[in-house]
C-alpha cells in the first residue's frame, strides 16, 4: 500500500517538474516589443525576406509601366515591378 | 340562339389557357430580369464627338529624367521620377518654375523604400504608400524646399505588395488583392481586411496559368473625398465606379476585345488617370494618337479629346491638365479644359 502511494506522489512530482520546465521554456519564447518591433523593421526591408507569395514565371516590367504590380519572383526572392507573373509559389 | 357566356369546359380551358400563358409571361419577365441584371451592356453609353485639344508647351530646366507620376501638392508640380536618387521635383503653378528637388531612396527617416505610384495631396503636402513597407508616409512640403517626412502607420496585413494602394474615407484603404476569386481588399479602421467584387471573368479569354489581376488589370483612382473610386480595365473598356464600402455603383462597358489572349491584348488603359471632385481623367490611344477621356464619378464617359502631343503622364489642377511625353525632357505641356466645363455648366 505504502509502496503504491510512494509511486503516485512520485508519478505527480516528475508531472509537475516536468509541466513546469515546459511552461518556463514557454516563458522564455515570448519577445519583448520593442524587440519584435525590430524584428518586423528588419523583416520590412525592401523586397527581401519573409514568407512571400512570388511567382516562378515572370517579367520585369519598365519603370514607367503604370500597370506593373510590385510583386516577388521566386528565383530571387526579391520583389521587382512585374508587367506579368504565373505559377505562384511562395519564398 | 346565339351562345353567350362560356360553357364550363370552355371556362376550364380558358382558365388553364390563362394559367398557361401567366406561367409563360413569369419566365420570360424572370428571364428578361435576370439578363438585366446581369448583362454587361456593351456600347450603351458613349462619348460624344471626338474634340481636339492643343497644347502649350512651358519650357522648363534639364531636370526632367523619366517621370513615373505627376501630381499636385500645395499649389506645386510635383514630378515623381522612381529611377533618380532625388526623386520629387516641385515646380510653382501655373508656370512651371522649377523650385527644388528632394526625397531620396533609404532607410533614413526622410527617405524612402519603394513607393506605390500613389499621391494624395494634404493640408500640409501629400502622402504616399511604401509598398517595400506597408507604410504609409505623410510628407511635409513647402515651396521654401522644406521637407520632412512621417511614418503615419504601419499596416499589418500578410499580404505584401499592397498594389493599387488607395486613401479612402475613414482611414479605410484599398488595394488589388492576390485572391484569385476577389479584386480587392479593403483594409478597415481596425485592421480587418474584406475581400471584395468579382472579376468581371467573361469579359476576356484566359489561358489555364494566368493570375486573374494579371488578366483583369487595371487603374485605379478614388475621389477627393475618398467616398468613391474608380477602375479602368486595361484590355476592356469597362469602367467600375465602387464606394468606400466596396459596393459597385456602376459599370459602364465601351469596348472590348475579348478574342485576344495573353501577351497580345490590346491595352485600352495603361497610364494612370488623374482626377478632381467632378471628373476622372484618363489618357487613352486611338491609332497611335494620344486621346484624353474625361467620365464624371457616376461612371459616366462625359468628353474625349484628340491631343497633339504624345504625352503618357498628366495631372490636374485648376481646370488645366499638366503633362509630360517620353521624349522631350525640357517640356511640360498644359491643356486647358475650359471648354469642358461650360459645356457640361449648360
Amino acid at each position: 500500500m505504502k509502496k503504491n502511494i510512494l509511486k503516485v506522489i512520485l508519478v505527480a512530482v516528475f508531472a509537475l517538474v516536468a509541466g513546469y520546465n515546459v511552461y518556463c521554456s514557454q516563458k522564455s519564447a515570448v519577445i519583448s516589443p520593442l524587440a519584435l518591433a525590430n524584428i518586423e523593421a528588419l523583416a520590412s526591408g525592401e523586397g527581401g525576406g519573409g514568407n512571400h507569395t512570388c511567382y516562378d514565371t515572370w517579367r520585369k516590367a519598365p519603370d514607367d509601366n503604370s500597370l506593373a504590380y510590385w510583386d516577388w519572383i521566386c528565383q530571387e526572392c526579391e520583389a521587382y515591378w512585374l508587367e506579368y507573373g504565373r505559377n505562384r509559389s511562395s519564398c | 340562339m346565339k351562345h353567350i357566356g362560356w360553357s364550363m369546359d370552355e371556362i376550364d380551358l380558358h382558365v388553364d389557357m390563362g394559367n398557361f400563358y401567366a406561367v409563360i409571361s413569369c419566365i420570360l419577365s424572370s428571364l428578361l430580369l435576370f439578363n438585366g441584371c446581369n448583362a454587361r451592356e456593351e456600347g450603351k453609353l458613349q462619348f460624344p464627338a471626338l474634340s481636339e485639344l492643343t497644347a502649350d508647351s512651358l519650357i522648363v530646366p534639364p531636370v526632367l529624367l523619366s517621370v513615373t507620376r505627376l501630381f499636385i501638392a500645395k499649389d506645386m508640380l510635383v514630378t515623381y521620377e522612381q529611377k533618380k536618387d532625388t526623386m520629387f521635383s516641385f515646380w510653382s503653378l501655373p508656370k512651371c518654375n522649377y523650385l527644388f528637388s528632394a526625397g531620396c531612396r533609404g532607410e533614413g527617416p526622410d527617405e524612402f523604400l519603394m513607393l506605390d505610384r500613389t499621391f494624395i495631396a494634404t493640408s500640409n503636402g501629400f502622402k504616399t504608400f511604401e509598398i517595400a513597407s506597408n507604410r504609409v508616409k505623410e510628407i511635409t512640403v513647402d515651396s521654401t524646399g522644406y521637407f520632412k517626412v512621417d511614418v503615419i502607420k504601419q499596416l499589418e496585413v500578410d499580404q505584401r505588395g499592397l498594389n493599387r494602394f488607395l486613401f479612402l474615407l475613414n482611414n479605410t484603404y484599398c488595394f488589388v488583392s492576390d485572391n484569385e476569386d476577389f479584386e480587392y481588399g479593403l483594409f478597415d479602421q481596425n485592421g480587418n481586411i474584406q475581400h471584395f467584387s468579382d472579376y468581371p471573368i467573361d469579359l476576356l479569354q484566359k489561358n489555364k496559368d494566368e493570375i486573374n489581376r494579371f488578366v483583369y488589370n487595371k487603374l485605379t483612382i478614388a475621389n477627393p473625398v475618398g467616398d468613391r473610386f474608380a477602375a479602368f480595365y486595361a484590355y476592356a473598356k469597362l469602367c467600375r465606379i465602387y464606394n468606400n464600402n466596396g459596393k459597385l455603383l456602376n459599370e459602364t462597358l465601351l469596348e472590348s476585345s475579348p478574342n485576344s489572349v495573353s501577351e497580345n491584348r490590346y491595352a485600352f488603359y495603361q497610364y494612370y488617370p488623374c482626377m478632381d471632385a467632378d471628373y476622372i481623367y484618363i489618357l487613352t490611344t486611338e491609332n497611335k494618337r494620344k486621346i484624353l477621356e474625361v467620365w464624371n464619378w457616376d461612371g459616366v464617359p462625359i468628353a474625349h479629346y484628340l491631343l497633339d502631343k504624345d504625352i503618357v503622364n498628366i495631372t490636374v489642377s485648376s481646370n488645366k491638365i499638366y503633362a509630360v511625353d517620353n521624349k522631350n525632357e525640357r517640356v511640360i505641356y498644359t491643356y486647358s479644359l475650359a471648354d469642358i466645363i461650360n459645356k457640361d455648366e449648360s
